[in-house]
């Protein structure tokens, strides 16, 4: 298989996922729309559940183990809460953060898209390429840590808006270290790409 | 850059066209055209040594430095 079909199937492919982004947005539209239009033929009490950390969960009755009652507790997890008839105001919180997560995908497939158009049309080592492939580091940068601070947020108003007895409700600071470090490291290779082009239109240059 | 080529100036007073020149030197007249026009970034001591042959000048008189141009 040559070098421009192995581009064109990534390059369809590509063109796949960002169809599916271009849905997932869409959803999260409609899902915001039927949000605040509170419509009643779509149960959203299924999915207005929200994602705890707990330190401890105790169990209000003792339960019963070979005939004796014993008094259980659950500790250091994560699951997810649901309420039933509860107003949550947290879930516009975190539907943003999803948009947010997805404009970001959004981004960097149209940032990785530009680069195929070039690369289809036989262009490598043009500026271009480099300084997309700049603004695709930022954007994972960005995906790293902008939904994980407003995540943050929103798991902060939760821990301290509900109380449940016998639950112990915390809230954790998620960054993903290694999306981070991938996104400095296209940054990195992004500099050398365009430094790299630098020094090709100086040899071009030279007579 | 304060690095100006005076080649069409070297040219003209030899009476000279840049085609010419290529085709004694032989480099392409896209490169010389790059030279002339003032958009190189380099030039190899080779090339300097084969226009200055054949224009009978020295580097000096191709090659001027301006300040502030």
């Amino acid at each position: 298989m040559g070098n421009r079909q192995t581009l064109l199937i990534i390059k369809s492919v590509i063109n796949v996922l960002w169809v599916l982004q271009w849905v997932i947005v869409f959803s999260i539209i409609v899902y915001v729309s039927f949000l605040i239009l509170n419509v009643d033929f779509f149960n959203l009490d299924v999915l207005k559940g929200f994602k705890i950390h707990f330190s401890k969960i105790h169990f209000l009755q003792p339960i019963l183990i070979e005939g004796k009652e014993h008094i259980v507790k659950l500790t250091n997890g994560e699951g997810r809460l649901h309420i039933e008839n509860f107003d949550q105001n947290f879930i516009y919180m975190r539907i943003f953060a999803a948009f947010i997560d997805s404009f970001l995908y959004l981004l960097i497939l149209f940032y990785i898209r530009k680069i195929f158009t070039n690369l289809t049309a036989n262009q490598y080592f043009i500026a271009e390429n480099g300084v997309l492939i700049r603004k695709i580091g930022f954007t994972i940068i960005a995906l790293a840590i902008l939904p994980a601070i407003l995540h943050y947020l929103t798991d902060t108003m939760v821990a301290n808006s509900i109380q449940i007895e016998g639950v112990i409700l915390k809230n954790e600071f998620d960054l993903d270290l290694q999306t981070i470090l991938l996104g400095i490291l296209i940054f990195v290779i992004s500099s050398v790409f365009l430094r790299g082009i630098e020094l090709k239109k100086d040899q071009e240059l030279t007579i | 850059m304060p690095i100006i080529t005076n080649l069409d100036v070297q040219l003209a007073k030899r009476k000279m066209s840049l085609t010419e020149l290529s085709e004694r030197i032989g480099i392409t007249i896209a490169n010389l055209s790059i030279l002339k026009s003032g958009k190189a970034r380099a030039i190899r001591f080779s090339t300097l040594e084969l226009i200055c042959n054949e224009l009978n000048c020295t580097p000096g008189d191709i090659l001027e430095y301006a300040p502030g141009e």
